[in-house]
């Protein structure tokens, strides 16, 4: 693939990406969120088209406008979401688009003994009876592998593999991969955990920003290196905030422990602080804080908060009370997107607007939702506009002003500034500074190390579920990376 | 996990000994209800109803329902038995039932994937429709069959009725259908989840069209066989049976949320429920209208098994 | 006469654009009202209207109803053969014990606890709100034809009929009790907590949930009013008809009903529409059953009229949804 371009209406997705595969080797293809790593790989797999730029197989050019055509030149994707059917057997899930039958009756026989000859091959002994819902996850990451080696693959695009892979089933999953360059078939790796690269791979390409900025071998680099290229030179941070944080504890979270989600995290936050929680995606700091506030069940564990001076035991239900959860997905938990800005900012505060009877006092709902404009200088034209004709920016401003006016003692903010521009970026995080100015304590999550050091008081580094790290708000991006990679590694090896 | 797994297994026994129970409890009082005449017979009177909802089964694994069947039944056979009365043949007018309910059929699969009509809403629509439409064409009066209709709704050899025979060729057919062709794994994929089958690039709509179209058909074969045995199309003809035939294909253990069950067994399991409550009271000589009750509630409980059970993979995964 | 018609479905609201759902039901509206002026004058006359409004009471309570579980994202089929057993239930005890006011008030519980019963299903075990109201319907109608014999109930007491067929202002008892439930829901849906917070979930529960609403309680509540108001409904029509049988819950009502909402701008996607458009959908399906007697037309052609009619609706709205996304 040579200097790919793709732009969606006004945003550019990649400006220049190329990336070269040769028969029988794999190479990562690593970048923050929303570096162009998907695009890039819906282009190569017949998902989109690319706008500038051509696609050469064995030196010819080719254009692909479906996935059928992309698997006629032995292309093969492989989804992080699977693509698997709980409630049919191993083999027809691997067979499902492909059933071999005659007269139109399928032979169980021959789907299955294909099957299991096709697992071999894999090295897995997954029984083809099976029912996929049965199997864990690495097993149906197993069966979709399969699935694609039907098609009798080229290249194998295999997008997150390993994302919710216990550490036995990512070694197996190496294996197979082993297998596969072995079979001369070229694989691109995407992931978002550095280490697996040096185990399965011969050469990385990294993305920043829609290009691929470098292509190395896998020897020349570190861990440390592709990080930094992965997010880019943060070479001043201007401090948001001066240094003059409180001690007292607000919250302290103890041996919380959630199902696989969350494993054994413990930590405290101090009134008026910004905790910044740093981990890549997939490492459990979305379901931390989902945790304390009860959206995911119930966790085991104490979560503490201080009252009077004193630090009580509360339940998640109060946490929850005292807490707003500024959630990574905007559109499916942040905004009502059909209901007017008016609703929206009332949502989370009907007590506070309505009076007797529970009616609701129209000219207070009303003064809520100017208010919340006004102070967080929104751009709509009145508060009855529906928040779905709203820009990114401003419907983000819409959840931060409606948690705002419930008063909240905690703020979450788990990607905030996702899919925003620079100005309303900033904004955002102007937004957090000055509440924690006022006394409240806010949870970050981001995953751009850069709005993270400008803002953050003290850090918490998560990798693989658990709470691995807790670094001073002057460490340096140095410092940060290394503590991540240095368990992100130790972890796996 | 082990205790959930057991429940589980419970659950999907709960009916068949539900069955068992009641059956033998009918026949302490009266010991003829199990007697092979009278199985026979319950075989013979559910032939109908175990059609439709052969039918059903193949919408509702592919977790989506059609309670439009009961008159679509009254449509066709309505149809046939005015053309029948107007002097067509008995295999022509038969042959116009089975395209009748086809097309019916089609009009649902038109609405569902074309005009993209969330299924519920568009069969509670055309249930309705095509209601008016039967009782338009038989102007809501009885329509008598010609005598060979009842010889042959009622026709045995033994002890083996004709009808009976046909509703096990076409549970088998629709069974391999589903367990052993292309289309059925479509079908159950889609009742899996049907973004990702239509991710995967298989035929999602194609398959969601013919599906209600065979259910039609179905249904115009299950009405063909109910008026048969009552030798006339009333107008009262397939009213309520598409509920029924969900409580049937529920009984039977076929997930109302798609993608599990096997057609052949849910189908005589629940139709075999559902009947040996009906003849059993019958039997007893029970108020007739206490039956829709017990209807009810076993539906309910039914449902809420599944649920329990849907609560316990949910959990386990 | 369009403007108006948006400016009456917009009450509560400030502005909205014209929608084309309304629109469409406006000019349906407008179609029936000049057709009628042209073929049937005496249509106009102040007793024929009370007249018809009088007819949909019942319907028009049952779809306010309506409204408020499509409102909340979900559908009650049950409603109908609610308000049969409620009938039922009430007729039974008034009869026996002769007195109207236990009578009446059996008929609300007996709607509350069938509401009650199938919140309980949908919103506690979250089981198909369709599913189960099918059942629930299954069993009311099961219950009434068993404990009537299919055999209407007559000889309620004289007292009670007194009461709801007096006429206060020259207009029967009826309208009265419509026009209370409808300012009531309406104030209910558009000016307390509770009818936003239904809005909110029928548009988005996973976004209320995060919002710290009671998701559970909110539909749980929408099952219960709507029960409640079949209880109404109970009253008002075994008044009008001097008699309660299982019959009056037949399923063409619960076409009607749905009629009713989806062309008064209910959306069965949850989260959009109005209790006033419900009832003037109501208002509009009887005119239209008016108009097909006018014209001879039989009843099962007017079913499947209004099947299709439905169904017109409902994939209108659906693509209404998908241009807005």
């Amino acid at each position: 693939m040579q200097n790919i371009k793709k732009t969606y209406g006004p945003i550019t997705a990649l400006s220049n990406a190329s990336i070269l595969l040769k028969e029988g080797s794999v190479v990562a293809l690593v970048g923050a969120n929303g570096a162009g790593k998907s695009t890039l790989m819906n282009i190569l797999g017949g998902i989109t088209a690319q706008d500038d730029g051509e696609l050469l197989v064995n030196d010819k050019k080719v254009n692909f406008n479906s996935p059928v055509d992309a698997a006629r030149y032995g292309i093969q994707f492989v989804h992080q979401e699977l693509s698997i059917f709980k409630t049919m057997t191993v083999a027809e899930n691997i067979f499902i688009n492909q059933f071999p039958a005659q007269f139109g009756i399928i032979s169980k026989q021959v789907i299955e003994s294909t099957t299991k000859q096709l697992l071999a091959e894999l090295g897995s002994n997954l029984n083809p009876h099976h029912y996929v819902e049965s199997l864990s996850t690495g097993d149906c990451q197993m069966v979709v592998i399969a699935r694609a080696m039907l098609g009798n693959p080229k290249i194998l695009i295999l997008d997150e593999p390993t994302s919710s892979l216990s550490k036995y089933e990512k070694e197996k999953l190496n294996l197979v991969i082993g297998r596969l360059k072995e079979a001369g078939v070229a694989i691109i790796y995407i992931t978002h955990f550095i280490s697996e690269i040096f185990e399965v791979c011969d050469s990385v390409t990294v993305m920043r920003n829609g290009v691929t900025i470098s292509s190395q071998a896998i020897h020349e680099t570190d861990n440390s290196k592709i990080i930094e290229l992965m997010l880019g030179d943060v070479a001043s941070i201007e401090k948001k905030r001066k240094k003059e944080r409180s001690e007292n504890i607000f919250l302290k979270v103890d041996k919380l422990q959630n199902e696989n989600k969350v494993k054994e995290a413990s930590f405290e936050l101090n009134k008026g602080e910004i905790l910044g929680i740093w981990g890549l995606l997939g490492s459990g700091r979305t379901e931390l804080v989902r945790s304390i506030i009860g959206l995911d069940g119930e966790p085991k564990g104490t979560i503490l908060i201080s009252r009077h001076g004193k630090l009580t035991p509360v339940s998640t239900e109060y946490l929850s009370g005292i807490t707003a959860y500024v959630s990574e997905d905007r559109r499916g938990e942040g905004v009502l997107l059909p209901m007017s800005v008016l609703k929206n900012t009332a949502l989370p505060n009907l007590k506070k607007v309505s009076g007797n009877l529970g009616m609701i006092m129209l000219n207070k709902a009303r003064n809520l939702a100017t208010r919340v404009i006004n102070s967080l200088s929104i751009k709509v034209s009145n508060f009855d506009q529906t928040v779905g004709t709203l820009s990114g920016g401003n419907q983000q401003k819409i959840v931060f002003g409606k948690w705002l006016e419930t008063e909240p003692d905690l703020l979450i903010l788990d990607e905030p500034t996702r899919g925003l521009d620079i100005s309303a970026k900033g904004e955002i995080l102007k937004i957090a500074t000055d509440l924690a100015n006022n006394g409240v304590s806010i949870l970050f999550i981001s995953s751009e190390l850069e709005e993270l050091m400008k803002i953050s008081d003290r850090y918490l580094i998560i990798s693989e579920r658990y709470v691995v790290a807790e670094l001073p708000g002057d460490s340096t991006q140095d410092t940060l990376i290394s503590a991540l990679s240095k368990n992100v590694q130790g972890s796996a090896a | 996990m082990n205790l959930d797994f057991t429940r589980n297994r419970a659950l999907d026994f709960a009916f068949p000994i539900f069955l068992v129970l009641v059956s033998l409890g009918f026949a302490l009082v009266k010991p003829s209800f199990l007697g092979l005449e009278n199985i026979f017979g319950m075989l013979h009177a559910m032939a109908p109803i175990a059609i439709i909802s052969t039918g059903m089964a193949l919408i509702v694994i592919m977790g989506k329902l059609d309670i439009s069947l009961g008159s679509i039944a009254l449509v066709s056979m309505g149809v046939s038995a005015t053309l029948l009365q107007s002097g067509y043949g008995f295999i022509s007018s038969t042959v116009i039932a089975l395209l009748v309910g086809a097309i019916l059929g089609a009009v649902n699969g038109f609405i569902i994937c074309i005009l993209k009509v969330n299924p519920l809403i568009a069969t509670l629509g055309t249930m309705l429709a095509f209601r008016g439409l039967g009782n338009q064409i038989t102007d809501a009066h009885v329509v008598v069959l010609p005598d060979g209709f009842r010889a042959l709704g009622n026709f045995s050899l033994g002890i083996i009725y004709f009808d009976t025979v046909i509703c096990l060729v076409l549970l088998i057919s629709v069974h391999v259908l589903h367990r052993r062709t292309k289309f059925g794994k479509v079908v159950t994929a889609i009742g899996n989840d049907e973004t990702t089958a239509e991710r995967v690039g298989l035929p999602v709509t194609r398959t969601i069209f013919f599906s209600f179209v065979i259910a039609g058909m179905l249904a115009s074969i299950g009405g063909f066989f109910a008026s048969a045995q009552v030798g006339a199309v009333t107008s009262f003809l397939g009213k309520g049976l598409e509920f029924t035939a969900v409580a049937v294909v529920v009984v039977g253990g076929i997930s109302l949320f798609g993608g599990r069950g096997s057609i052949l067994w849910g189908v005589i399991l629940g139709s075999l429920t559902f009947e040996v409550i009906r003849s059993g009271l019958n039997y007893l000589g029970a108020n007739p209208y206490f039956y829709q009750l017990i209807g009810g509630i076993v539906i309910f409980i039914a449902m809420y098994a599944a649920v329990i059970k849907m609560g316990y993979s949910a959990n386990d995964s | 006469m369009v403007n108006m018609i948006t400016r009456i479905l917009n009450f509560g609201r400030i502005k909205t654009k014209l929608n084309p759902l309304f629109l469409t039901t406006g000019l349906m509206f407008l179609a029936a009202l000049i057709f009628l002026f042209l073929n049937s004058p005496e249509f106009f006359w102040l007793n024929n209207i009370v007249n018809i409004f009088n007819q949909c009471a019942v319907l028009a309570i049952l779809s306010l109803g309506m409204s408020i579980v499509m409102i909340g994202g979900g559908i009650d089929l049950s409603l109908p053969a609610n308000m049969a057993l409620s009938a039922i239930f009430g007729s039974t005890i008034m009869i026996l014990t002769g007195s109207v006011p236990l009578g009446c008030l059996i008929m609300l519980i007996s709607g509350v606890a069938i509401g009650s019963l199938n919140g309980f299903a949908i919103a506690r075990l979250r089981m198909i709100p369709f599913v189960v109201t099918l059942a629930t319907m299954t069993i009311c109608g099961g219950i009434s034809v068993w404990v009537t014999n299919s055999v209407s109930i007559f000889n309620q007491p004289e007292k009670f009929f007194d009461i709801f067929l007096a006429r206060v202002l020259g207009l029967p008892l009826s309208i009265y009790i419509l026009i209370i439930c409808l300012i009531m829901t309406q104030i209910a849906m558009s000016f307390t907590r509770f009818g936003w917070m239904v809005y909110a979930v029928g548009t988005s529960p996973s976004v209320c949930k995060v919002s710290r609403i009671p998701v559970k309680q909110v539909l749980f509540s929408t099952y219960v009013l709507a029960g409640f108001l079949a209880g109404v409904s109970a009253i008002v029509v075994t008044a009008r008809l001097g008699s309660a049988s299982a019959n009056i819950g037949n399923d063409s009502v619960i076409l009607d009903i749905v009629t009713a909402c989806v062309i008064g701008g209910v959306s069965i996607y949850g989260g959009k529409g109005r209790p006033v458009g419900a009832c003037l959908g109501a208002v509009l399906v009887v005119i239209l059953g008016n108009i097909l007697n006018l014209l001879e037309i039989s009843f099962f052609i007017g079913l499947m009229l209004k099947g299709f009619l439905i169904i017109f609706f409902v994939s209108l709205d659906g693509l209404l949804v998908k241009q807005n996304e």
